[in-house]
């Protein structure tokens, strides 16, 4: 009998959707803009008022602004960050559920 | 004075300025404790408990009454007292119980609830009430600002449980309240006014400084328990001669905002009578408000229920035209007497608001639409007298009855009364109350604790509103800084840190469950199914299906090769370390800011002011808290 070889891509297991966990990672994200917030809120009053800031002062507030600012730049790019990484895992793990490979048969006449 | 813990002005007027921050039990005790610290440099000498009219069973969740009752208590110190600090005015329905209260010296409501949530509060502290002494064994203090230092001073002079009472800004006491709500006084103006026995409610015409002095008499035993600060510019301050009310005690009077002169001078320049309908209108008003909708005002101002003329239909005249002549009459003989007060009070509109004007109080355009809308309510009142004088003479004319063309006539006439009934309930609906908000919010800066506190500031300790900054002690230049906020900023701040790092963590562990394992589970499913196709390739004859091949041929496969080469994690981008390790290194920036701050407060300080130990109590007070 001879055999034959055929070449074939197959998904072997379903698709899978990863929606949820971007949600979820996305709900702690916004949770740490608002502790962010918060801490940042938390700085205020400490004087009365802007006039009274020599350089000591104005040195802090400066240090809070580039704190406050780089945090939440930081937090922004977890957004994109998380956005791809859900995204590579959807199309990897649905990659390696589909295969590519070659089946080798033999054949025999139809039973009459 | 007995009171052992808030024993200075500046505590009590903090404490008085809590009530109304609505904090929990657990919030309102450390904002206690930190306020003692700020105002002593000491932790609070006593055990503090805390009851409030929220946990009450005596007052109605609904009522306008509001307080809280703390209890210090410390047999190492010898102290053991109890204050109730009850909430001043802050709501509309509270400033409606103003207008009942104190000026048309009605209700008391919340004067008897003041004495049973003390009651309460004392019973859950386990206090009991000392009937031969009339009395209970703690001293009890009241503190209040507004219309709580009436609520708190009344309950006093009625009840005798308070052993001082405290006001800021106060609502002061009223003779004809007090003639009310304590039978004692009540007793004895009776027998100054016999004819009291009889009408009670001749009380409004009695001569006022003789009522005024026989309640200063009265009351006198009590004045030296009662304690209060005035601002100059608060608007009750500016009030507190009005007809029925009368100060007693100690009265310290700050001037806290020098743009302004105060309406005081303002009240002082108007009359005693003015004074007078002044406050029958806000009597007739809390009567008509009680009742319902404007439509009662307005049958309180007229002085006659107006639901006949308003329901009267033209088919009424065949049926009902005798009540109609019988309401026209009562209605015109009703008249004169109620528009009186009205009157006084519409032909000095242009005086009252002139001074108002004059002081700042209200712009010209404020002025300008205060002014239409009396002159309307002026016009209404003028239109619905003219019109009820036609109908009255035209029946005084007609002893015979009236023939159709005077029907007619009376009922066009009627037919613009009853226009006008509408248009005056509908002027007082459009009455520009929020001209007035506009005014009183310029004045409520004065009525409120935050601007006096202000006027209390010295050369080193300084308040904004009711927080505290102290002036550095080293550098030539004036630097103001709040050591609660530096507190807050190292405490709070730490907390909120470590709440960030906890998510942080989350976000981590979530990372590591739902993505990283996830990918390494879906890679060896795959890898498992890539090993078992190839050892058993006759077993996935269904590959073959969708190829063309049928089924009923007979095949067998012997081979099967799987081509995928599956990624391993490190071959991804999945991996997040990085940002996490970012993520954990704001955290750290976070506490060198906190620490920057803080030796920043440290240095602007000598050593001796022993800032670093402050700093440390408040820090410990937020994150123990």
């Amino acid at each position: 009998m001879d055999s034959k070889t055929i070449r074939i891509t197959e998904r072997v297991f379903d698709l899978e959707d990863y929606s949820d966990v971007k949600r979820s990672l996305e709900r702690i994200r916004e949770d740490l803009i608002e502790r962010e917030h918060d801490f940042i809120k938390n700085f205020h009053n400490l004087m009365i008022d802007e006039n009274q800031k020599g350089k000591v002062i104005d040195h802090l507030g400066e240090s809070t602004l580039e704190v406050a600012s780089q945090n939440l730049n930081l937090l922004l790019d977890l957004e994109e960050c998380i956005e791809e990484v859900i995204a590579e895992l959807t199309e990897e793990v649905n990659n390696m559920n589909r295969f590519t490979m070659s089946i080798t048969y033999t054949e025999d006449k139809p039973t009459p | 004075m007995s009171e052992k813990v808030f024993s200075a002005r500046e505590l009590r007027l903090r404490i008085t300025d809590l009530e109304y921050k609505d904090l929990s039990p657990e919030a309102y005790k450390q904002e206690v404790e930190r306020i003692y610290f700020e105002e002593t440099g000491e932790a609070l000498p006593a055990e503090m408990e805390v009851f409030t009219t929220k946990q009450s069973d005596a007052i109605s969740q609904d009522s306008e009454y509001k307080g809280t009752a703390i209890r210090f208590h410390s047999e190492e110190n010898e102290i053991d007292e109890v204050y109730i600090v009850s909430e001043g005015t802050q709501g509309l329905n509270d400033w409606l119980y103003n207008v009942e209260a104190l000026v048309a010296g009605r209700s008391f409501v919340q004067v008897e609830e003041a004495d049973n949530f003390m009651d309460e509060a004392l019973d859950h502290f386990q206090y009991e009430y000392d009937s031969n002494k009339g009395s209970y064994d703690v001293p009890i203090i009241g503190l209040g600002h507004s219309q709580a230092h009436n609520t708190n001073a009344t309950a006093y002079l009625v009840h005798d449980k308070f052993t001082n009472v405290y006001g800021v800004n106060g609502a002061q006491l009223n003779y004809y309240q007090l003639f009310r709500a304590d039978p004692q006084f009540e007793q004895y103006l009776k027998e100054k006014y016999p004819i009291l026995e009889t009408d009670r409610d001749k009380i409004i015409d009695l001569n006022t400084d003789e009522l005024k002095q026989h309640a200063i008499n009265f009351y006198k035993d009590k004045a030296q328990n009662i304690e209060q600060d005035f601002s100059k510019q608060d608007p009750l301050y500016g009030v507190k001669d009005f007809r029925g009310l009368f100060s007693l005690g100690k009265e310290t009077v700050h001037e806290t905002n020098a743009n302004y002169p105060g309406i005081s001078d303002m009240f002082g320049k108007i009359d005693d009578d003015y004074l007078q309908q002044l406050q029958k209108i806000a009597v007739i008003y809390t009567k008509g408000s009680e009742k319902g909708d404007k439509m009662h005002v307005v049958d309180e101002l007229l002085g006659v229920d107006t639901k006949f003329f308003r329901d009267f239909k033209l088919h009424h005249y065949a049926t009902k035209n005798f009540q109609l002549l019988q309401n026209v009459r009562a209605l015109d003989a009703a008249l004169p007497e109620a528009l009186e007060p009205i009157y006084q009070i519409t032909d000095n509109k242009e005086s009252i608001l002139s001074e108002l004007q004059d002081a700042g109080y209200i712009s010209t355009e404020q002025k300008a639409t205060l002014m239409d809308s009396f002159e309307n309510i002026e016009k209404e009142i003028q239109a619905i007298e003219s019109l009820v004088n036609d109908m009255k003479v035209a029946r005084d004319q007609n002893h015979e009855g009236m023939i159709l063309t005077e029907v007619i006539v009376d009922a066009h006439s009627f037919y613009k009364l009853q226009g006008a009934l509408e248009s005056l309930a509908e002027e007082l609906e459009d009455f520009p109350a929020e001209e007035f908000e506009a005014l009183l919010d310029s004045l409520g800066k004065s009525h409120g604790i935050g601007e006096l506190m202000e006027s209390l500031s010295n050369d080193k300790r300084k308040y904004v509103g009711t927080e505290l900054y102290i002036k550095n002690t080293k550098g030539s230049k004036d630097i103001w800084i709040s050591l609660s906020v530096t507190g807050r900023i190292c405490g709070l701040g730490k907390l909120k840190l470590l709440a960030k790092e906890e998510k942080i963590e989350k976000f981590k562990n979530k990372l590591e469950s739902k993505v990283y394992e996830v990918f390494e589970e879906q890679r060896t499913r795959a890898n498992t199914a890539v090993d078992y196709m190839e050892a058993n390739p006759n077993l996935d004859r269904e590959f073959l299906y969708p190829h063309g091949f049928s089924p009923s041929f007979n095949r067998t496969i012997t081979r099967i090769n799987v081509h995928e080469e599956i990624p391993r994690f490190k071959d991804t981008s999945l991996d997040m370390t990085e940002h996490i390790h970012k993520l954990n290194a704001s955290v750290e920036k976070g506490h060198s800011l906190i620490q920057q701050y803080r030796e920043t407060v440290e240095s602007l300080f000598k050593e001796e002011d022993n800032i670093a130990e402050q700093i440390d109590f408040m820090e410990g007070m937020y994150i123990n808290g």
